[in-house]
């Protein structure tokens, strides 16, 4: 094929009309105005507010003791991907091209801290089978939708909803939705776990487009003795978490409301707390 | 330019991940677990699948029913015959198919007593290796198995170690956990254990009490398989860990082995808690012990129900009390 | 050379003929599509919040002086420490936390109707309050009242081609002070608000309204506050339920 010909060709093609993608690359600073202690220091014990638990969901978060983080086994033991909505770290995403097309094989967002990197295949690869090892990471394909980014997540370890005991499952899918306006970056996270949840549940993160790169990289991890001898599971038995008068102690919302339930998402809930909340006269904690 | 690298690398790495699964053969799962070393899933309980030079090594056999499909599949991996049977557990599931896989299989005695095929062990098909409780479970009890089917090495000590394939295989027997012929066999090269019914990621451990299983031996035994996995420490993101191959469900690694030894303990403390209270069996099962993983390992009907795992452990720790 | 500036020209001209036949072949331009029929996306209907995110400030009244999250100036930290929900009840002013920049953290519903082919209209239950999105030319009267809504303009973005990524983007100015929290956490008469509101498919295909609302204020507001409200479809209104404003519930 002579020069000539490919430049003729390329004109032809690049005067076709493009397929609606927008470019996600870039470091995006989290805008942490929602959410923002359950995504900075963490989330009140036992406020699971707003959550969509089913019985099982609720009688593993209640049987939740912070210390299992000390165990060796699970020192090192980082979040799913899920942690992109529950914490308060930026995003730096890039494209991957493929090495002989140069079209987008994959869109990455880098590791940070405790959550892996994720890989974004936007070549149409299948998800593995199910008895396929869940690993760090997940498996996560894209399609694109205009220049809307729809990332969907399987083969996830279990790991937390709220980082307070409100566990997910490795039966978790994650979609993701990449809506970008500007240097505006909007995220639409919606977690569907038939283990804990009764229905999906939606968290919606921004960022803004940043000059300065966001740091990326997971550290590496040595499990240390933090007292909590090999072996030992700590957990609070049925009937005994400390904490299930917590939300009600610091912020006087009824302790049912804490317990979550797909009913506490929706505007008639009011109604049935109105009479048994008590607004304290003053924030004492965890007041911003 | 590292960087670049890296990247480029563990996209290399997830895209073989993603593509190890084939599609389904013949309602069989084929799951390529390292680079020498596959799981079967689907011809009851899993097989590991090891392959070299010297031919192919199974861990368990699924049911009989399934033999066929597994050679089906076992012929597309390698034109190698299978040299060794490992039972890691003795349930129908895990034995079923010992027979006809070892006849289809080419014994490692070639040159034994030189010509004839009866004077090769086994009659000449692949050597069927277990802990001696396997072998006692198939050849006594109400309905033995044939004899062709049994173990024919057989080995009383608690570790047997071989080598295939270039690397070292352990077999390492638990006793009295979910029943009393339960081993895991650590392929120390490729890093994989195969387990048998210790571990399912698909229900609640399945106590059989009748046969020698425990509640204390269950835990025991999941906290051995922690022992003998390695998590991919220092480098969380960047390696896997040790690879397990579970009785039943997909393949693992150490963090689902504490989730699933979490789960155990928990119900059994649980359990614990109830009848220090005096409560009753019945009054047990009403509690619901189990409920904060019900919908994740529960079952209300079939061969093994979250109320048949609670009164399991009910009975073991009632056992163990006495 | 001459013949590769024919073939180029010949493609150039071709694509373009396609891009005007699109438009009608030769004479005068199509009138412009009214904003009604011009929407990527439909966002009418009834929709009800799905409060998952800041809970305690929104399904129940915050204490005195609980304000994570919010970027908030000194001045504005005085005004919401001084906050007397008695003293605001008993002033009558009792719809300040239903302005513009926080009416959509209210839970409530809201009902999203087509005023006129250049007009979109929101109802919520919550307070019963009315904001109208204009399209096109429309510009707010100079030196006109602040309202606690304030005046909305309203563009489509994207879409189209089959997808539906399309967006509504509302500026809104003109604003009464209010309260971006219903515990006195204010907003000043300068503050400005854009918001996005899209529409994002659920994994069983429902329709979920997604916005995104950053507000401005150079006086209360160290930077943009930034939050994102999602509702879910209803399909009639048998749950609209309008109570009035309340300055302490």
């Amino acid at each position: 094929m002579t020069r000539k010909t490919i430049f003729v060709l390329a004109l032809a093609l690049a005067a076709a009309p493009a397929f609606a993608e927008i470019d996600l690359s870039g470091s995006w600073q989290a805008i942490n105005h929602e959410d923002a202690l359950e995504r900075g220091a963490g989330p009140n014990p036992d406020d699971w507010a707003g959550l969509p638990f089913n019985e099982s969901g609720r009688a593993k978060a209640l049987s939740f003791s912070q210390s299992i983080i000390s165990m060796p086994e699970r020192t090192c033991w980082f979040q799913t991907q899920w942690h992109i909505a529950a914490g308060p770290f930026s995003l730096r995403m890039w494209a991957v091209p493929d090495p002989i097309t140069g079209k987008v094989q994959a869109w990455m967002i880098g590791a940070w801290e405790t959550r892996a990197p994720m890989t974004i295949w936007m070549d149409g690869r299948p998800h593995p089978s199910k008895n396929a090892p869940h690993d760090q990471t997940g498996f996560t394909t894209g399609v694109w939708n205009g220049n809307e980014l729809i990332a969907t997540t399987t083969h996830l370890k279990s790991g937390y909803i709220r980082r307070n005991g409100a566990a997910s499952s490795d039966q978790a899918t994650i979609t993701t939705h990449f809506r970008r306006h500007g240097d505006l970056l909007t995220l639409t996270l919606i977690m569907d776990d038939p283990v804990y949840l009764t229905e999906p549940y939606i968290l919606t993160r921004s960022y803004n487009l940043a000059t300065n790169p966001v740091a990326i990289g997971g550290p590496p991890c040595i499990v240390g003795d933090e007292g909590v001898e090999s072996g030992r599971v700590p957990h609070y038995l049925p009937g005994k978490n400390p904490f299930v008068d917590e939300m009600t102690k610091r912020y006087g919302i009824p302790p049912a409301a804490a317990m979550g339930g797909a009913e506490t998402m929706y505007p008639e809930y009011r109604e049935k707390i109105k009479a048994a909340f008590k607004r304290p006269e003053k924030c004492t904690i965890n007041c911003g | 330019m590292k960087r670049l690298s890296a990247v480029l690398l563990s996209l290399a790495f997830f895209g073989a991940l993603s593509i190890r699964a084939a599609e389904p053969d013949g309602g069989l799962d084929v799951v390529k677990v390292r680079k020498n070393f596959y799981m079967i899933a689907g011809a009851g309980g899993n097989i590991g699948v090891q392959i070299g030079s010297d031919g192919i090594v199974l861990v368990n056999t699924g049911t009989a029913a399934a033999s066929d499909q597994v050679l089906a599949t076992l012929k597309k991996l390698t034109d190698l015959p299978t040299r060794y049977i490992i039972n890691a557990d003795a349930g129908a599931e895990f034995v079923g198919g010992n027979e006809k896989l070892a006849r289809a299989g080419y014994t490692i005695f070639t040159n034994a007593l030189g010509g004839g095929g009866n004077a090769l062990p086994n009659g000449g098909g692949a050597s069927i290796l277990s802990h001696d409780s396997v072998l006692r479970v198939m050849s006594t009890g109400k309905t033995p198995y044939p004899s062709g089917a049994w173990p024919n090495e057989a080995f009383f000590t608690p570790r047997k170690a071989i080598r295939m394939n270039d690397e070292g295989i352990e077999i390492l027997y638990q006793p009295a956990a979910h029943s009393s012929a339960d081993s895991f066999v650590l392929f120390r090269a490729s890093d994989v254990v195969v387990t048998g019914d210790v571990m399912d990621t698909t229900r609640f451990p399945m106590i059989d009490l009748a046969n020698g299983g425990s509640i204390q031996g269950e835990i025991d035994a999941l906290n051995r398989l922690i022992d003998l996995t390695i998590a991919p420490t220092p480098f969380i993101y960047k390696d896997v860990g040790t690879y397990v191959v579970p009785g039943h469900g997909r393949v693992c690694e150490q963090m689902e082995v504490v989730d699933y030894r979490d789960m155990v303990v928990l119900v059994r403390d649980n359990i614990a808690d109830l009848m220090k209270q005096g409560k009753t069996l019945e009054q047990i099962k009403a509690a619901r012990p189990a409920l904060p993983y019900e919908t994740r390992y529960g079952s209300q009907s079939g061969p093994w129900t979250t109320n048949a795992f609670v009164e399991a452990v009910y009975k073991s720790l009632q056992a163990k009390k006495s | 050379m001459k013949k590769i500036a024919l073939v180029t020209l010949a493609i150039l001209a071709a694509h373009a003929t396609a891009f005007a036949q699109g438009r009608g072949r030769g004479g005068a331009p199509a009138p412009p599509q009214t904003a009604k029929a011009a929407a990527p996306i439909d966002v009418t209907g009834y929709w009800v919040s799905v409060v998952t995110e800041d809970w305690r400030y929104r399904m129940v009244t915050p204490a005195k002086g609980d304000y994570q999250g919010v970027p908030m100036t000194p001045e504005a930290r005085k005004i919401a420490d001084a906050w007397d929900p008695a003293k605001e009840e008993a002033s009558g002013e009792v719809c300040k936390s239903y302005g513009a920049p926080a009416i959509l953290r209210v839970p409530g519903r809201l009902h999203l109707t087509w005023q006129d082919d250049q007009t979109l209209r929101m109802d919520t239950d919550a307070g019963k309050q009315t904001r109208v999105f204009h399209f096109g030319n429309w510009k707010p009267a100079s030196g006109g009242p602040h309202t606690i809504q304030g005046d909305s303009v309203a563009v489509w973005e994207g879409g189209g081609r089959g997808a539906t990524d399309g967006a509504m983007k509302v500026t809104t100015t003109n604003l009464k002070a209010g309260f971006l929290r219903k515990n006195g956490v204010p907003y000043g008469e300068d503050t400005s608000l854009t918001e996005y509101y899209e529409l994002i498919a659920m994994p069983d295909g429902a329709p979920l309204l997604v916005v995104t609302i950053s507000t401005t204020d150079p006086m209360y507001l160290r930077q943009p506050f930034v939050i994102t409200s999602q509702f879910k479809k209803e399909p009639t209104d048998a749950k609209w339920h309008p109570t009035d404003c309340s300055a302490t519930w």
